[in-house]
């Protein structure tokens, strides 16, 4: 095909790169006070929703008829359902939380084109991650994402931990970075090519042994970027210290980027190998234990968010450990889901935190949110919401994603990891009810201590659409389903 | 009864046991057969132009330095993928020249967000 046509179909992946270099273009010409700025987010949230258009309208539902996924530039890029659902549902975490941009952007000292662009990079770095076919795609936009969030995590420079965080994320990152890509070396030394369409179509890697450490660094590397046991070390500290807007955006998107790319590698290279099953099932385990546990001893939410955080990825990697063992779909359809509600729980959840202010200052403490109900309503009924959510608590969306999961596991006879996932379960509802208790039933501090205006406006409104989808795929699941369970549609054939 | 088995490492075994031995024999000769005796401590002191130090050598220096560097390699790696186009280009065609030419569009782009955002004005 012609390269207008193959540009024409990475077009999702182009409008944020021209998006980015636009706002760029412009920031760069007008003066610091300029009018103009106002309508960054207005130009932004058109290239993301002509993105998304263009994601939606090229699903194929078709999933009786399976067809051969788009390969586009020399089949460096594969184009299948799952990339277009999992851009999807970065798309929108970038949309709510630059509904809120604008007045944020005001009120810190951080240059807007460069916030907006490095959005939009690490949007474009996900999505070319998703699509990547080949071991050095991967590999190049694996490190764009990765360095466009160093460099967000760091941007408004608040507090010597921010700094901290930073340099935690940075170190780290590049670690794991380097384990993905000795991994893939190795897996190319066996195979002899870098296309993982066709390592998929090799009947058997003759060094058995050396496969599986190749498989096995490479998912150190994933793990640690989506945050599981014991490679999560970084998540506290760079979810506490990193500014809580970008904190909302990072532990989202980079998790499903991360996701979608260990199913990926699941589906095409780790399903035949040894072994495989059982690592993730230790992993799953770990992530489940550590993340409910070390949440309980915690004294400020964000910290505990962020170990939440840890146990959601948990609970997602049920879905990739009984796939692995049993290749069901429906088993990463389920994880795709727990994603999807995962995206809006916690994004609400951080955002909530970011919007409650105490005299100037964001209420960090479980004690800062101290009777805030009888001050704001309808901030603490949303998040109880969200934490309802996050519990797994009926008829929220956390709920349903839990029991479709747990149903799936379930039929495939892996009941001590159900077991397993249920008690941890029950032990996070202790530090997810705690702030619950803190809103409703202990008096504030000082009266009225909590700012009767707005902060930032817009944030009410990404706050109320991540309560309103929370509800919304609890109550009415189907139609969502229907979405996630395309995603099997052309994936690579094995 | 050892058998010694000829690859394709044998040539760099040899070579690194060799220059181990020749380095360890050369410290060890001058450490034994040196000159001993003279410990003092004005000895080991460092020195500056053959005089004691004249300031304290830990002054700050501005971080536009680290900036350039890095800009620097930047732009060295940018060349460095330009060379094999350079070498290539008749074989690549038009679409080659566009795809190069948007490479190089984008890293100016760059320079010249970077030099009207001051990265130049040393004052």
């Amino acid at each position: 095909m012609t390269l207008t046509q193959q540009l024409g179909f990475i077009s999702p992946i182009l409008y944020p790169i021209v998006g980015a270099f636009s706002i760029l273009t412009i920031d760069l010409f007008v003066s610091k006070e300029h009018k103009i700025k106002n309508v960054y987010p207005l130009i932004a949230l058109i290239f993301i929703a002509l993105s998304a258009f263009s994601l939606v309208q090229s699903i194929q539902w078709d999933t009786q008829n399976a067809v051969e996924p788009i390969y586009v530039f020399s089949k460096a890029l594969v184009l299948d359902n799952l990339y277009r659902i999992a851009s999807l549902f970065i798309l929108v975490a970038l949309t709510l939380l630059f509904l809120f941009a604008s007045n944020y952007l005001k009120h810190i000292r951080v240059s807007e084109g460069e916030y907006y662009a490095l959005l939009f990079f690490a949007v474009t770095g996900m999505m070319l991650m998703i699509a990547s076919n080949d071991f050095i795609t991967l590999f190049f936009s694996l490190e764009i994402m990765s360095i466009s969030t160093y460099i967000l995590t760091g941007l408004t420079r608040e507090s010597s931990r921010t700094t901290e965080a930073t340099m935690k994320y940075f170190i780290m990152g590049a670690f794991a970075t380097s384990f993905i890509l000795y991994g893939l070396t190795l897996f190319y030394g066996l195979s002899g090519t870098i296309y993982l369409h066709l390592i998929a179509q090799m009947i058997q890697i003759e060094n058995q042994g050396m496969a599986l450490l190749a498989m096995t660094l490479i998912l150190i590397g994933l793990a640690f970027k989506i945050g599981a046991v014991p490679f999560h070390m970084w998540v506290p500290d760079v979810y506490e210290g990193a500014p809580t807007a970008i904190t909302a955006f990072m532990s989202v998107t980079v998790k499903v980027a991360g996701f979608s790319v260990l199913i990926r590698f699941i589906w095409t290279l780790f399903s035949g190998m040894p072994f495989s099953s059982h690592l993730l099932l230790y992993i799953t385990m770990a992530t489940l234990l550590i993340g409910n546990l070390y949440a309980l001893t915690q004294t400020s939410v964000k910290r505990m968010l962020a170990y939440s955080s840890i146990s959601h990825t948990g609970y997602a990697l049920i879905g990739l450990t009984v796939f692995s063992a049993t290749r069901d779909p429906q088993a990463v359809s389920a994880t795709l889901y727990y994603l999807f509600t995962y995206t809006f729980m916690t994004l609400g959840a951080f955002l909530f935190i970011f919007y409650i202010r105490t005299s100037q200052k964001e209420a960090e403490l479980y004690e800062d949110f101290a009777g805030l109900a009888t001050e704001r309503p309808w901030s603490a009924f949303a998040m109880t919401v969200l934490i309802l959510s996050l519990a797994g608590v009926p008829p929220m969306g956390g709920f349903f994603s839990k029991f479709y999961l747990f149903q799936n596991a379930l039929h495939h006879q892996f009941y001590g990891l159900v077991i397993f996932a249920v008690f941890g379960t029950m032990i996070s509802l202790y530090y997810y009810l705690k702030v619950i208790v803190m809103m409703y039933m202990k008096p504030a501090k000082n009266v009225g201590q909590f700012k009767e205006e707005t902060p930032y406006f817009g944030l009410t409104l990404s706050m109320a659409l991540s309560v309103l989808f929370t509800v919304l795929l609890g109550l009415a699941p189907t139609r969502f389903l229907e979405w996630v369970s395309a995603w099997s549609v052309g994936i690579i054939f094995g | 009864m050892y058998i010694f088995l000829l690859s394709n490492w044998t040539n760099a075994v040899i070579y690194i046991s060799i220059l181990f031995v020749i380095s360890l024999a050369i410290i060890l000769i001058s450490y034994i057969f040196g000159p001993q005796g003279d410990k003092r401590a004005e000895k080991l002191a460092p020195y500056e132009c053959g005089v004691p130090l004249l300031d304290d050598s830990r002054g700050r220096f501005s971080v536009k330095f680290y900036l350039i560097a890095i800009l620097f390699i930047l732009f060295d790696i940018e060349t460095v993928f330009l060379i094999p186009w350079a070498l290539t280009f008749r074989t690549l065609g038009w679409t080659g020249l566009f795809e190069v030419l948007t490479f190089i569009l984008v890293l100016g782009f760059g320079i010249i967000y970077i030099w009207k955002r001051g990265i130049f004005d040393w004052d």
